[in-house]
């Protein structure tokens, strides 16, 4: 504290105040002694004057007593009273009486009361003593601050004659402090004049030490604080040559070398900071204990704060990201619990930026954690490269998991690095157990005709090193030993600088599609129901033939068999298609059985078939066709209970390379067959150009033509055909007839319908003609109705199978009949049985459709392609037309009668009325009544005539 | 702290007295002086500031002053001119009594009116107050000086003087006329004939006036004090007072009749008279005119110089009385 305070104020006035302090230590001393001194001088002269006073007192009193004047006496001692140094003036007598007094109002008052204190023994003594030695004497009595002089007196009125008496007392109190008083005053005086000239002293000093060592410590300190404060060109002027200026010459010499060193310093931080701009790396520290956390201006950069903003570790977690916080406190508090490595990468809290913060701990002597620094980093660039290298490396794993090609990537020794799932699934084996094993070990492959190693799949064109194309047909066999057949490619991968660092591998299981290829292949000349050629490898193959380059030597001869199934119809019809592709399937077998293995068997549609014999005359076809007929004659197809028995109609020619186009050729062999088959079937007919029935079916053959102009040309005529009602004769149902047609050739004959409607149905005229007869049909009938008096009960008209599946039909009749303004309930339409059944979801929906009108619906030739009963019941017809093989011989044949009695009954019991067709004879007509068919038809009934004769019967009655 | 050093000494110097001595104070034996030692008496002056002294004359007082032995004394009017005439540089500050019968010219019982006086001795202070009261007596009996033979007697020896015969009339006062009274002496004028033409007054070095002021101050509130004191128990007074006078009770009573004391009131007439009214400065006057015609005086006092109102006025004037 003391301490303290001496050096608490500048030295100039603590060194003036001790100068000051110590002065007047030593003037109190002085001052003091003096005073004694002078007291003690005081009381030696006062008590000489005292005795010369009291002297003077007691002759003057003596001798006012000796005139008996105690007034006088009085008188004196009161007049003593100006004097001040007089405190006490008695006269009294030997009994202590007072006799006069400085006051007179102290008169007559014992001596003692006018002593202010109890201890006078001394002043009793000395005025015993006075008493006896008849002398004056004097007595400092500082118990009543008085000095005493008391002289003896003789009082006349007590004198004894006689002797020796006792005398009164004289005594004069002197006022000692009174007396002291003037030695203080003058003590107190010399002390205030000398006061003065201490403090001057004082100042003298202050203002010396000021001038040689304040103000000059001062301007040091000033200096020095400046250069503390940061102001290191600031220089010392203080100058001498004393201590004092050789401390300001080192202490200047000291700050320019202080200054060299900062301006070093400087120089190298800048340097340094700069090295961390440039490198986006900032310093830090931080002390554990106290907390502070220095910072380079980089940091503060980093954190977007102004350099040298104070910051505590709770403001600097504030500028870490919220996650990231405890991120770094657990890594700090690792760092310092268990001297792990502190290497955290946090985001900032504002910026976003990425940082990486690295440190070190020091530890004090106890091994505990006093401080911490390292370094800060802005790592956010490499981050985002690396977000984006992670998401583009994420995005080429998923695709290259996502793509159906297998892809591996191996290094430049060709050991694996990267297999992707369908590589993994391709070669069986997983990406860890592949990863640094030889691609060739993983991923065999071999060619898939040699079953050789593919030693070349890493391979790819050296010159550019761009990648090889797909290379096909190579086979990879899995570890289990499962084959793929694989298309693959391969690339080098490469580096920037184009150097290569491996190999990439794509490759795709292309099995499916080989074998998909192969197989369309194969369809595409093959027929799929024999495994036959199909007509375009046929034609091909022909063509291939034709075209090519004869021998002129020795001409090359073909033989070309068109064959075509009789009777095949027959089992598509009764035993369904099922049967009639197996039929064919069969018969194809048996076919291929008599051609050699280089001759061409070929299906060419339906039931027909075409065989091309290369390098064969015509003696051998003939022999293969022989050989053909005989199979067919030997092959019984079974079906159900029924077998059936085919022949074959086989057209052959021969032809040339050159000689002519395929289409003639096959044109010619259709045209030969069809001559074949005209000419009885189960034959070979053999073309020759010259040959007159085939020039004649030639001719047939254009039916189609002709019968599409008597179309346009309306050269088709309607007759009509009576139905005469067999149970109800009676009954007038008005005109009840079947349209039928004949074509009106360019001669003026009349051509029946067996002759062009094969020709209409080979050519699909069906619906044309049929249309014709529709709109002619109606036309007439619309007609003969317009008079009143004609009634037509049915008119029944024949829809062929084609007709019936052309979806615009019931739209056209449905016109027809808005247009003519005809009553749907006069037409009936007949279908026959193959058409309705093979047309069967058709055929229902327009009957239902056409009957909800009130058409009728007749089935035609019931019974000719019998195949079921219960399409009967399904079919909601109202006729049922017997075919005419069972009424014709219905005299002689009795199955036939029970045949058409039976299904007279059955019809009958569906519901259905019941027609019996060629009906040719009365007798026929007869028995028919009497089984009660309701309607007959045929020559004995009524020849077909025009039906414009037929009509005009309309209103006379049938 | 060292501040703390500095200030506290310079607050002991300043603080330490300078001790004045005792203000002293001469009186002599008059009656009208006694409240002084009334105030001592009640304790009012302390020993350390105020010294009461007693003479047995106003002859000694003088001495006293004129040797500057004492700071104040109470003298006569005439005294205070005469001390001012004689170039002492005084101040008369307070108005202590004025006479009201309490001087008087007493004469051996032979002797039965103031006419027989002539050819008579008669012994008188050697003092303008007794030759001022002498003249009116003279003047009264229509006397010259020159028909009566003076004796001039300190006023201690007039006791020792009449019982010898050496007197046959004498200008007295208080206690004094009450002891010749005793002796046989017949009054045959006394002040209360010139009722308040003696003034006594208290006379001060000038130079105390400022030296001494807290002390004058204190002197004259004791003075204050005393006087409404005796005014208000004069029986406790005299009983008090009386033998310090050799006197009986009754008889300071009786004298005490015989003068007016000077309280506030008459201190406030006396020194700032109001219009028509005569101040101490025109008592003065007409006693300066008295004296210089009967050739007491020669030279001119500055009565205004001596007139000094001062401490009176720090005291303050009391309301004043509508009329006196």
């Amino acid at each position: 504290m003391k301490g303290n305070l001496l050096y608490r104020f500048p030295l100039s006035v603590t060194l003036s105040l001790l100068l000051l302090f110590f002065a007047m230590l030593f003037m109190g001393a002085y001052v003091t002694m003096l005073w004694g001194a002078q007291r003690e001088a005081i009381l030696r002269d006062a008590t000489r004057a005292l005795t010369g006073e009291i002297t003077r007192l007691q002759r003057h009193l003596q001798e006012h007593l000796d005139q008996g004047d105690l007034r006088r006496s009085r008188d004196e001692l009161a007049h003593l009273g100006t004097d001040l140094r007089v405190h006490l003036a008695i006269l009294c007598d030997p009994h202590g009486k007072v006799l006069a007094a400085l006051r007179r109002t102290d008169a007559d008052c014992p001596v003692k009361g006018l002593f202010h204190t109890a201890n006078l023994d001394s002043l009793v003594t000395t005025l015993s003593e006075v008493r006896a030695h008849r002398g004056a004497r004097v007595l400092e009595v500082p118990e009543a601050g008085l000095l005493v002089a008391a002289a003896p007196v003789d009082l006349p009125d007590v004198q004894a004659r006689l002797g020796q008496s006792e005398p009164g007392l004289i005594v004069v109190g002197w006022d000692l402090p009174g007396l002291y008083g003037v030695a203080l005053s003058n003590t107190w005086l010399i002390t205030q004049r000398f006061l003065p000239l201490l403090a001057a002293a004082a100042f003298g000093a202050w203002a010396i030490l000021q001038l040689v060592l304040g103000r000059r410590l001062r301007r040091l300190t000033v200096t020095a604080e400046r250069i503390s404060d940061g102001e290191i060109g600031e220089r010392s002027p203080v100058d001498g040559t004393d201590e004092i200026g050789r401390l300001a010459h080192a202490f200047n010499h000291m700050t320019d070398t202080l200054a060299t060193q900062q301006a070093q310093i400087a120089d190298s931080e800048r340097r340094f900071s700069l090295a961390q701009s440039f490198a986006q790396v900032g310093s830090w520290e931080w002390d554990v204990v106290t907390g502070e956390i220095t910072w380079t201006g980089e940091v503060y950069r980093l954190f977007d704060l102004s350099p040298g903003t104070p910051i505590a570790f709770p403001e600097f977690l504030a500028l870490i990201c919220a996650e990231d916080r405890d991120v770094i406190q657990s890594a700090l508090k690792r760092t310092i619990d268990e001297d792990a490595d502190y290497q955290v990468e946090v985001r900032t809290a504002q910026g976003g930026r990425w940082l990486l913060a690295r440190g070190d701990v020091l530890r004090g002597e106890d091994g505990q954690a006093v401080r911490m620094y390292g370094t800060v980093q802005d790592i956010t660039e490499r981050k985002c490269a690396e977000a984006a290298l992670f998401n583009e490396k994420e995005r080429l794993l998923v695709t290259l998991a996502s793509i159906a090609d297998g892809v591996i990537t191996t290094d430049t020794s060709r050991r694996i690095t990267f297999l992707n799932p369908v590589a993994e699934r391709l070669t069986g084996c997983l990406l860890e157990h592949a990863r640094g094993r030889p691609v060739d070990e993983v991923f065999q492959v071999v060619n898939e005709s040699s079953r050789q190693p593919s030693a070349d799949i890493l391979t790819y064109c050296p010159v550019n090193g761009l990648a090889r194309g797909p290379t096909d047909h190579r086979l990879l066999i899995r570890n289990d030993g499962q084959e793929f057949a694989i298309e693959h490619s391969a690339a080098p991968i490469r580096d920037r600088e184009g150097e290569p660092i491996g190999h990439v591998l794509v490759f795709r299981d292309v099995s499916g599609a080989r074998e998909m290829a192969n197989r369309l292949s194969w369809q595409a000349s093959h027929d799929a129901l024999t495994g036959l050629h199909n007509r375009v490898a046929f034609e091909e193959r022909v063509q291939d033939l034709i075209h090519r380059s004869s021998n002129p030597r020795r001409p090359e001869v073909h033989t070309l068999l068109y064959i075509d199934l009789d009777q095949f119809k027959v089992v598509n019809d009764v035993a369904g298609h099922i049967a009639g592709d197996e039929v064919l399937k069969q018969v194809s077998g048996l076919m291929q059985q008599e051609v050699r293995e280089s001759d061409m068997l070929a299906r060419l549609g339906g039931d027909e078939f075409g065989v091309i014999l290369t390098h064969c005359e015509m003696s051998h076809a003939q022999r293969v066709s022989d050989g053909i007929h005989r199979a067919l004659d030997a092959f019984k197809f079974p079906w159900g209970e029924r077998q059936f028995r085919f022949g074959a109609s086989i057209g052959a020619l021969e032809f040339c390379p050159g000689e002519t186009s395929p289409t003639d050729l096959l044109r010619a062999a259709d045209l030969a067959c069809y001559t074949a088959k005209n000419a009885g079937r189960r034959r070979t007919h053999i073309y020759h150009i010259d040959d007159v029935h085939t020039q004649r079916h030639r001719s047939e053959m254009d039916w189609a033509t002709r019968l599409s102009d008597a179309v346009d040309n309306n050269r088709l005529v309607l007759f009509g055909q009576i139905l005469r009602p067999l149970q109800r004769p009676e009954t007038d149902e008005g005109l009840n007839f079947e349209v039928l047609v004949r074509m009106l050739d360019a001669d003026g004959s009349l051509i029946m319908p067996r002759v062009f409607l094969p020709a209409a149905e080979r050519f699909d005229l069906m619906s044309l003609v049929d249309r014709w007869i529709v709109n002619q049909a109606f036309g007439a009938v619309a007609d003969c109705l317009k008079d009143p008096n004609n009634r037509i009960g049915r008119c029944s008209l024949n829809l062929s199978g084609a007709t019936l599946g052309d979806e615009s039909l019931l739209p056209y009749l449905k016109e027809q009949l808005a247009l003519h303004q005809l009553p749907p309930e006069v037409f009936c339409f007949e279908i026959t049985e193959t058409v309705a059944i093979s047309n069967f979801a058709a055929a229902i929906g327009l009957i239902r459709e056409l009957r909800t009108m009130g058409c009728r619906f007749a089935l035609d030739d019931f019974g000719s392609g019998l195949s079921s009963f219960s399409y009967l019941k399904n079919l909601p017809v109202d006729y049922l037309k017997i075919d005419g093989a069972f009424v014709r011989d219905l005299r002689r044949d009795p199955f036939n009668r029970t045949l058409v009695s039976n299904i007279n009954d059955i019809g009958h019991l569906l519901g259905k009325q019941t027609v019996a067709e060629c009906a040719e004879d009365t007798e026929t007509i007869a028995i028919l009544s009497d089984l009660g068919v309701d309607y007959a038809q045929g020559f004995g009934v009524a020849v077909p005539r025009p039906i414009e004769e037929l009509l005009a019967l309309a209103g006379k009655g049938s | 702290m060292a501040a703390l050093v500095v200030v506290g000494t310079l607050v002991w110097l300043s603080a330490c007295p300078r001790a004045d001595p005792p203000l002293r104070v001469v009186a002599t034996l008059w009656v009208g002086y006694q409240p002084f030692f009334l105030a001592e008496h009640l304790g009012l002056y302390s020993e350390d500031s105020i010294r009461l002294v007693e003479f047995s004359s106003n002859t000694e007082s003088l001495r006293a002053l004129r040797n500057r032995d004492v700071e104040a004394a109470a003298l006569t009017l005439d005294e205070a001119l005469l001390l001012s005439a004689e170039g002492h540089d005084i101040a008369a500050i307070l108005v202590l009594d004025c006479s009201a019968g309490a001087d008087a010219l007493v004469a051996r019982p032979e002797l039965g009116i103031l006419g027989d006086l002539a050819g008579h001795r008669v012994g008188v202070e050697s003092s303008a107050n007794g030759a001022f009261f002498l003249s009116r007596a003279l003047n009264l009996a229509e006397l010259a000086p020159a028909d009566i033979e003076i004796v001039p007697l300190r006023i201690g020896d007039q006791v020792n003087a009449y019982r010898a015969g050496r007197v046959d009339a004498l200008v007295t006062y208080e206690p004094l006329r009450t002891q010749l009274a005793a002796l046989g002496a017949v009054t045959l004028f006394d002040s209360s004939m010139i009722s308040c033409e003696i003034v006594d007054v208290l006379a001060v070095q000038r130079a105390m006036l400022n030296e001494r002021m807290g002390q004058i101050e204190q002197l004259l509130r004791g003075w204050f004090a005393a006087v409404d004191y005796q005014t208000a128990r004069p029986e406790e007074t005299a009983a008090l007072l009386a033998h310090h006078l050799g006197m009986q009770p009754p008889e300071y009573l009786a004298a005490m009749a015989g003068v007016e004391l000077g309280d506030p009131t008459v201190n406030c007439l006396a020194f700032e008279p109001g219009t028509g009214e005569k101040g101490l400065a025109g008592k003065a006057e007409d006693l300066l005119r008295f004296m210089k015609e009967s050739g007491l005086m020669r030279s001119d006092p500055d009565i205004n110089r001596l007139m000094e109102p001062g401490p009176f006025r720090t005291l303050g004037c009391p309301p004043r009385p509508g009329s006196r």
